[in-house]
């Protein structure tokens, strides 16, 4: 008896102490994104202030379309128009308070208000949230950087401010790596998702194929002729050191990670037989084994984020489909039936659905498609072509490559095809889109 | 006597200049085939090495390219009988190695492309064993949709595009 009142006691002290500490941490959950016919969240951004010393416009240009980019590719929140509170009604006041009805006044339920104080090359930036429904302050935050990093600093902000408004962190802090022939030959850069940062990672004067990134986002791994043949190399993007994957004879291509990060999937054409094939092997190179077979094309792995399957082009039937399998070669399923030539999968980070090119009418579209095989959907219409797509890391954007102005661009659209929008790159055709993984600015 | 020469003499004039018009067009036509090369039309040009393309007899000479069907890395007869050509070269120059590029048009995935293009490749190479030569003269490389002979986007371009191309790595 002595017992159970003290167990009850514990339970009780359990739910009524430690319970609502525990829900504390990643704070309230203001808008459920998967909820059908959701409302924009309204929000105010008032013009950046500074907090003393030099009064920067640059800065405050900069940081304010850097912010209203990446509120844009959010797809949750509409700025309240600008004119409405332009000039900054609360200029000269504190940065880490504010009158609510201000912003209520003008149909705002938030504001950000920021501010920040530059020095040389250094630069500080300080940023608040407030919630003008309950009239409270969210938080604030304090990032310190160079001037040059002022974008990463707000991208930083906001994926903090997703994990406030959805739960979940935002992707602002990714890459995305491509192929341009800028130089001649095919090279590979990377980016930040807003375009900025470009930076060249292979300078191997010869063909760089099909970056994909290690989950970590450290690291890169591709396709090159640097060795005269088709070969996979893995190259640290922050020291550039680099070992090969595979060289083995015959063709080496289309490396991806596994989720787990420690073997790559690829196409090798090595064995006697001759037909490309899709292999494992270890980041190392050893342990290769063979997943498919058959005198058939299999190339384009692309892993389930369990892990536990893998999509792949395959022209096994008649002209090359999607087809789905264990992450042992075992069990092998054809996912796509629309259409004569489809390539190109990438499992979405959700696990629920995959994204892979079709050609329709003359021309190359991103379609998606269930993992289950139903509601096949073509997102691109058109003009061009569009090839190459990845998924954001949270699986509710897509990247990929077209060529609707001419040029090989790269834009970001959203899971159903809509606002579908160019990043701008360095120049030259580019293709090849990989979006990495979460990553955490320095 | 004099007037009827006259006519002769008319005709025999009109008779040359239609075979010289022939003769420089024929001969012209033979100078476009082939890779960018003159094509003499003997085979042979300067210092002995051997110029691919159709000489003014008819016959190939050297290694000439076979072009593919769309997604396809089947042989055609006339890629075959090219093939053919391409082995008597090999025989009679029986040191040679080459290696045989495949090639594809810029639509659809690089990726899928690259492992077409080895399979072109591939295609040739297993033909020209079957014809009697040996598979270590015949090295194989895929450059997939990365190196066009034609950068234009039609039909026409496409076709010249999807190829298997030989190069002599030794003689």
């Amino acid at each position: 008896m002595k017992w159970f009142k003290i167990s009850l006691l514990s339970a009780v002290v359990f739910i009524f102490l430690i319970l609502p500490m525990g829900g504390a941490a990643p704070g309230k959950v203001y808008i459920d994104i998967d909820a059908p016919g959701f409302r924009k969240f309204p929000m105010a951004i008032p013009d950046f202030v500074s907090l003393g010393g030099a009064v920067s416009s640059e800065i405050e240009r900069e940081a304010r379309n850097t912010l209203l980019d990446d509120l844009n590719m959010a797809g949750l929140f509409k700025v309240v128009d600008p004119g409405l509170y332009t000039p900054n009604p609360e200029s000269g006041k504190r940065l880490d308070r504010t009158n609510y009805d201000t912003w209520r006044r003008v149909g705002a339920e938030a504001v950000i208000k920021g501010g920040y104080e530059v020095s040389g090359r250094s630069l500080m930036v300080e940023v608040y949230l407030f919630d003008t429904v309950n009239k409270r302050r969210i938080w604030g935050r304090r990032y310190r950087g160079s001037r040059a990093h002022l974008s990463r600093m707000i991208h930083k902000f906001m994926d903090d401010m997703m994990m406030e408004f959805t739960g979940e962190k935002g992707i602002f802090q990714s890459r995305i790596a491509y192929v341009t022939d800028l130089h001649g030959r095919k090279e590979i850069y990377f980016m930040d998702v807003d375009g900025k940062n470009s930076f060249r990672l292979t300078r191997n004067t010869v063909i760089d194929l099909s970056p994909a990134w290690s989950p970590d986002g450290t690291k890169i791994v591709y396709c090159s002729f640097k060795q005269r043949r088709p070969k996979i190399f893995a190259v640290d993007v922050a020291d550039f050191r680099e070992n090969l994957v595979a060289g083995f004879e015959g063709i080496n291509i289309s490396p991806t990670y596994s989720p787990g990060g420690t073997i790559i999937a690829f196409t090798s054409s090595k064995e006697r037989n001759y037909y490309p094939n899709i292999y494992t092997v270890s980041e190392s190179g050893g342990a290769l084994r063979r997943l498919t077979s058959g005198n058939n094309i299999d190339v384009s792995p692309s892993w389930s984020p369990d892990g536990r399957r893998i999509a792949f082009t395959s022209n096994r039937g008649v002209g090359p489909q999607i087809y789905i399998m264990g992450s042992n070669g075992g069990g092998v399923r054809r996912l796509t039936y629309s259409g004569g030539y489809n390539t190109s999968p990438e499992w979405s980070p959700r696990g629920d659905k995959i994204v892979y090119v079709g050609a329709f009418r003359g021309r190359f579209e991103v379609y998606v498609i269930n993992v289950d095989g139903t509601e096949n959907m073509r997102l691109t219409s058109g003009r061009g072509d569009n090839e190459d797509p990845s998924w954001s890391p949270d699986g509710r954007l897509i990247t990929f490559s077209t060529t609707r102005s001419g040029r090989g661009e790269i834009y970001w659209m959203r899971v159903d095809g809509s606002d579908q929008t160019k990043i701008s790159d360095i120049g030259g055709n580019c293709s090849s889109p990989s979006w990495s993984g979460r990553v955490n600015f320095k | 006597m004099v007037g009827h020469f006259n006519r002769y003499l008319k005709y025999i004039l009109f008779v040359v200049l239609v075979t010289a018009v022939g003769f420089l067009s024929v001969s012209c036509a033979g100078k476009s085939k082939g890779k960018g090369y003159e094509d003499i039309g003997t085979g042979k040009g300067i210092k002995g090495t051997t110029i691919p393309g159709e000489g003014l007899d008819g016959r190939l000479y050297g290694l000439n390219d076979i072009n593919f069907e769309f997604d396809k890395s089947t042989l055609s007869p006339k890629a075959q009988e090219i093939l053919k050509a391409n082995a008597t070269w090999l025989r009679n120059n029986s040191t040679a190695v080459v290696e045989i590029e495949g090639h594809c048009d810029e639509r659809g995935t690089i990726e899928y492309n690259l492992a077409l293009g080895d399979r072109r490749a591939r295609s040739a190479r297993d033909f020209l064993v079957s014809l009697g030569i040996s598979s270590s003269r015949l090295k194989t490389i895929s450059y997939g949709e990365e190196m066009p002979l034609d950068a234009g986007h039609n039909e026409s371009a496409w076709a010249k595009n999807r190829r298997a191309h030989f190069t002599i790595t030794s003689k």
